[in-house]
């Protein structure tokens, strides 16, 4: 490998502007093509953390074998016509992957059906196959073709280059991509810029024939692909007997809307939202609550505004109704295609009802919740202690809130019960009564006041209009021996689920897991046995990347969630510190590459203890910023650094290693990017899947303190070797 | 991350080495995590096959030389020493058959008959309800998963034996006991002794099944069985067998053994979206009842809910439900139910010959009600069903 030259002062080069377009490129449509693919996979499955930790931890293993199979290219990286031939191969692929997972879902599993764990990770693993490993090949491949023609190892510019790629793509996505309605637009798109690279480059180095070729070729599936119209096309594939009405990409999910008869079907992701006609849930989610409090006038209702709810609520005749929805889109088709935001009385405010009740000044009577079982660490929000005590902060005297999870019809399991515990003994902290109302699913309301199981009653009472909730559906005897057996077998003396340590959600993977009777472990013991196996082979700089790669996966996701939880969650506000990140990653790497260009092992142990040095004190940071969340100026101000200078060392650390690893001719170690990218996939997986539900975000930054520092121990132990190299 | 770092001085053989064993891991854990794969293509035994308190040696099976065979159902499972039935409740203990499902329910709970549904059959009643965990079937779309798709040695169990449920039944002032929620065939032995001694204390005897058994073991239970709600779940035996992973002609026997035995019957019929709601099918099964001499048996037409692993369907629309009730009240089925829509009419019951409604019904609450000694008070034509 032509790498000798390497420590020896060089003059500046200056990379030919159509190969240093071609790196750039393939980091923006790494990135593009990343978060466009685990949207839709996400829509294809089910969206929960180990779902997208499976998917990212997919995606990252192949692309490192991608990579490592790039070694391997040198003859053929001598072609600069093969170069193009690639690029122009891969930015066929983005679009047909999405396109034959839309295709094959119904084929392959049963339409309509929830698929597992064990189907999840293969099926991903087989369609991201041939994206990621040309991606990773084609990164060596430039990075190799580079460092060849300037005779120099150019692989930290490339890298520094492709990162910039990165950035300007999460920055495109964001800022434009986003607002297309459809993802082939962004696809096609995307497709178009890459056969422009490809073609640059055959202008440049290829042969007449085979730019003519390629000319005609990306013309023509462009066109097709423009014409044909696949998102409409591989839309209807997933509604097959139903006319489809909308469909629409949206920042928060696919939405959509069926028709079948006389029924409308609204969809978010592919899961059901809601039919039209629904009456035990609309009246379950309403009544249930409202009935409970002598003279409700005004209504917090969290998500769940346009399925007929707000139609109920004012059999009440209240003052107003606050409906908050954190997605605009479902807002536009409910004002579209229902009458339920008509009444004047209903105000409808578009925010995460995290953040709307953290600054609102409204107070309430009732809060209704209609939001989907806390399965995210998003949704777990909703759940916590945190939230229910700034919840009491907007309640009146004698408020009633009501929130509910999937029915555990005539059984508790281990699971439900898990869930439906740690719920109540939540909800026990902030609220002096709780009330289990059994129904489609099961009800929970709180409050301060008495409330009474005879709701049938009381509906009978007030003279309230209902088709279901009365007692000519409902035995009130009954619902109280069902009500007192779910009370009855919970634990009392489960956990609190707190923001911080969102246990819910860990309970919530347990029974979607248990479905398909899949084992929550087996996962985290292959990542723990990787890990382990891995470790053990490595050297003190291999070491040093790979808990790097786990550090900078893990706090990357802490910092997401964490934004989350202490400000609210805001579509924008993620992609920017996604971009901060890739920006502050970019730029460590310069520092290394540059600014410590007498570079030095020592400069690398310092980074990693500036990493776990970080670790420690993010817990620190997350009480302060969460004491001053109010503040919003300062809280965006505060992560934003802090997310920069978390990327910062980590870009460093990267870029010191890689050249360290250069100059060492004496290690004999495994692929860095590789390592790297093993790390990175672990951590993603462990972190959320495990971690962060099982011991709480305070643990999880010692686990990582405690990795890296581990790895500073051995660096620093085996400093003579590398400082004596350096010499 | 996107984090791109390469280097190129490496060990190949070192790294291949590490790659082989790392995929070699990966393998085994794959391997592992497919073992736990989807319950419709393995049977996960329960944790330990050891008898209990609640085990009794089963009815219904044959030795052979390949092991016991089972022959409670068509599934006809043969199980070696210590193997566990389709159903997770029939095991093979030193070369003979128990069931671990006897006095040990793990739902107990009191419901409205017409919870069953069963609409011709002591309205406004309420059915002591149990169930031991275990299925013979694998429906993508349970609601009861959770004891269905689990042996009794997975689920947290009352200890009930049969006396004692006779007991409870009496205590709670309940017209009679039901077996449901799972599936009854599954834990039949117990199910038949608590049914006996029922009967003994004139308490009626519920049975609500998918009817997926065999005719002998049918044939016995008759005997202590005063109604019997059956989930004819489709009339295709490939859509039964992708659905359900069961085949339609035993279910069919079933109910034309119901019949033939006098056990008031009633039939629940799922309308599941893109799955069981093509009207040509409905079609079809309505003519097989009629000209099977189950016209008198009261067609329930039910409405789905997203549920286990059927989550990406929508309802079924109202209008469908209401088409099927048509095709069937034209096919000659004299009672046609549209079931899980409140407030719907075709709760009601209409007179069959006078075709007025002789009772109104909300849920299990009967607002009028005008049959008298069995008939139609405006016709005096006499009402199939048990009404007292």
């Amino acid at each position: 490998m032509p790498i000798s030259v390497m420590n020896s002062p060089q003059k500046p080069i200056t990379i030919e502007w159509r190969l240093a377009l071609a790196v750039v490129a393939l980091g923006a449509t790494s990135i593009v093509t990343q978060v466009i693919l685990l949207r839709d996979f996400l829509s294809a499955f089910y969206g929960n953390e180990l779902v997208i930790g499976i998917i990212l931890a997919n995606w990252m293993i192949i692309t490192g074998a991608g990579s490592f199979l790039g070694k391997y290219s040198s003859k053929l990286s001598a072609n600069d016509n093969f170069v193009a031939l690639l690029l122009a191969f891969m930015a066929v692929l983005p679009a047909v992957t999405v396109f034959l997972l839309r295709l094959l879902r119904n084929i392959v599993f049963v339409p309509g059906s929830m698929v597992g764990m064990t189907q999840i990770l293969y099926s991903s693993f087989i369609l991201l196959l041939p994206y990621c490993l040309v991606s990773g090949f084609s990164f060596t491949l430039l990075a190799q073709r580079l460092s060849k023609q300037y005779g120099a190892n150019l692989i930290g510019r490339i890298y520094a280059l492709e990162s910039a790629g990165s950035l300007t793509g999460g920055l495109t996505f964001n800022l434009i991509l986003i607002f297309f309605p459809e993802t082939f637009q962004s696809l096609i798109l995307l497709m178009a810029i890459n056969f422009l690279v490809a073609l640059l480059l055959f202008f440049r180095y290829g042969k007449s024939v085979i730019v003519l070729a390629t000319v005609s070729g990306s013309i023509a599936l462009i066109v097709l692909a423009s014409v044909l119209d696949p998102d409409d096309f591989t839309r209807r594939l997933q509604f097959q007997g139903q006319e489809l009405l909308f469909h629409k990409d949206t920042p928060y999910g696919n939405l959509a809307i069926t028709k079948q008869g006389d029924q409308k079907n609204f969809y978010e992701n592919n899961m059901l939202l809601f039919s039209t006609n629904d009456v035990v849930a609309n009246e379950e989610a309403v009544h249930y609550a409202m009935v409970q409090h002598a003279r409700p006038r005004s209504v917090l209702l969290i998500s769940g505004g346009i399925s007929g709810t707000t139609q109920e609520i004012l059999k009440y005749n209240v003052d107003r109704i606050d409906y908050v929805e954190i997605n605009p889109w479902i807002i536009d088709i409910g004002r579209q295609y229902t009458s339920m935001l008509d009444n004047e009385k209903v105000h409808v405010i578009n925010q995460d009802a995290r953040l709307y009740v953290k600054t609102a000044s409204q107070k309430y009577d009732i809060v209704l919740m209609n939001l989907p079982d806390p399965s995210t660490a998003q949704l777990n929000r909703y759940y916590t202690l945190g939230f229910f005590e700034e919840l009491q902060r907007v309640l009146n005297k004698n408020a009633v809130i009501s929130m509910s999870l999937i029915s555990s019809a005539d059984y508790l399991s281990s699971e439900s019960r898990q869930v439906r515990s740690v719920l109540y003994n939540t909800l026990g902290a902030v609220f002096k009564n709780i009330l289990i109302v059994p129904g489609s699913r099961d009800y929970f309301l709180a409050s301060d006041e008495y409330m009474d199981i005879h709701i049938t009653r009381l509906i009978k009472e007030q003279g309230t209009a209902t088709i279901y909730v009365n007692e000519n559906y409902i035995d009130s005897e009954l619902l109280m021996q069902r009500s007192e057996f779910i009370l009855n077998t919970l634990d009392k003396h489960s956990p609190l689920n707190e923001d911080f340590t969102p246990i819910s959600y860990h309970c919530q993977l347990l029974y979607w897991l248990r479905q398909f009777q899949d084992n929550y472990w087996v996962l985290a013991a292959v990542c723990v046995a990787v890990l382990i196996f891995l470790a053990g082979r490595m050297n003190a700089i291999t070491f040093g990347i790979l808990t790097g790669g786990f550090a900078a996966s893990s706090v990357e996701i802490l910092l997401l969630i964490s934004f989350q939880i202490i400000y609210g969650y805001v579509y924008f506000l993620t992609g920017v510190i996604i971009s901060i990140f890739m920006a502050g990653l970019a730029f460590g790497a310069m520092l290394g590459y540059k600014v410590l260009r007498g570079f030095d092992f020592r400069n690398f142990i310092f980074a990693q203890l500036c990493i776990g040095g970080y670790a420690l004190i993010f817990p620190l940071l997350l009480t302060f910023l969460n004491s001053i969340s109010t503040n919003s100026y300062l809280v965006h101000f505060l992560f934003a650094t802090a997310t920069f200078a978390f990327a910062l060392c980590i870009g460093a650390e990267f870029a010191l290693g890689s050249r360290l690893q250069e100059g060492s001719v004496l290690t004999k170690a495994s692929n860095l990017y590789s390592v790297d990218l093993v790390g990175s996939a672990i951590g993603a997986l462990l972190v959320t899947a495990y971690l962060i539900p099982l011991l709480g975000i305070t643990k999880v930054c010692l686990i990582i303190a405690g990795l890296t520092f581990a790895s500073a121990a051995v660096s620093v132990l085996s400093r003579k070797k590398y400082l004596a190299t350096a010499s | 991350m996107g984090d791109r770092l390469e280097s190129t001085m490496m060990s190949k053989r070192q790294f291949v080495k590490c790659c082989l064993l790392a995929t070699g891991g990966c393998v085994f854990g794959f391997d592992r995590l497919s073992s736990f794969a989807e319950i419709t293509n393995i049977d996960v035994p329960p944790p330990s096959d050891d008898l209990w308190k609640w085990s009794k040696e089963a009815l219904f099976y044959l030795k052979s030389d390949g092991g016991l065979l089972c022959q409670k159902c068509p599934h006809g499972c043969v199980l070696q020493s210590n193997d566990v039935g389709k159903c997770r409740n029939r095991v093979n203990y030193q070369g003979k058959m128990y069931t671990i499902a006897y006095g040990n329910p793990c739902a107990v709970h009191i419901d409205p008959i017409e919870k069953k549904p069963l609409f011709h059959f002591l309205p406004s009643t309420r059915a002591f309800s149990i169930a031991a965990a275990g299925c013979n079937l694998r429906c993508l779309n349970c609601q009861n998963w959770q004891i269905s798709q689990f042996s009794p040695k997975e689920t947290e169990n009352i200890d009930l034996m049969p006396p004692k449920v006779v007991e409870q039944c009496l205590t709670n002032r309940c017209e009679s006991i039901a077996y449901t929620y799972s599936e009854p065939t599954t834990f039949y032995e117990y199910a038949y002794d608590t049914a006996k001694l029922a009967r003994e204390k004139k308490i009626r005897n519920v049975w609500k099944s998918s009817g997926y058994i065999n005719e002998g073991p049918l044939r016995k239970l008759c005997k202590y069985m005063d109604a019997a709600n059956i989930d004819l779940k489709s009339f295709d035996e490939d859509i039964y067998w992708r659905l359900n992973e069961a085949t339609l002609a035993p279910v069919l026997r079933t109910l034309q053994v119901f019949k033939e035995q006098n056990v008031w019957l009633e039939i629940t019929n799922l309308v599941i979206p893109g799955w069981t709601d093509n009207l040509d099918m409905i079609q079809k099964m309505c003519d097989w009842l009629c000209k099977n001499g189950l016209d008198d048996c009261p067609l329930h037409f039910s409405r789905f809910m997203p549920l286990y692993k059927l989550n990406q369907l929508p309802t079924t629309p109202v209008s469908v439900l209401e088409k099927a009730r048509e095709v069937a009240l034209n096919s000659g089925v004299k009672y046609v139910y549209i079931g899980n829509v409140p407030g719907h009419n075709a709760e009601n019951t209409y007179c069959h010959k006078c075709n007025r409604m002789i009772l109104e019904r909300r849920g299990f609450t009967i607002l009028s009600n005008n049959i008298i000694k069995g008939k139609c008070k405006y016709c005096d034509e006499k009402i199939p069903g048990v009404w007292s």
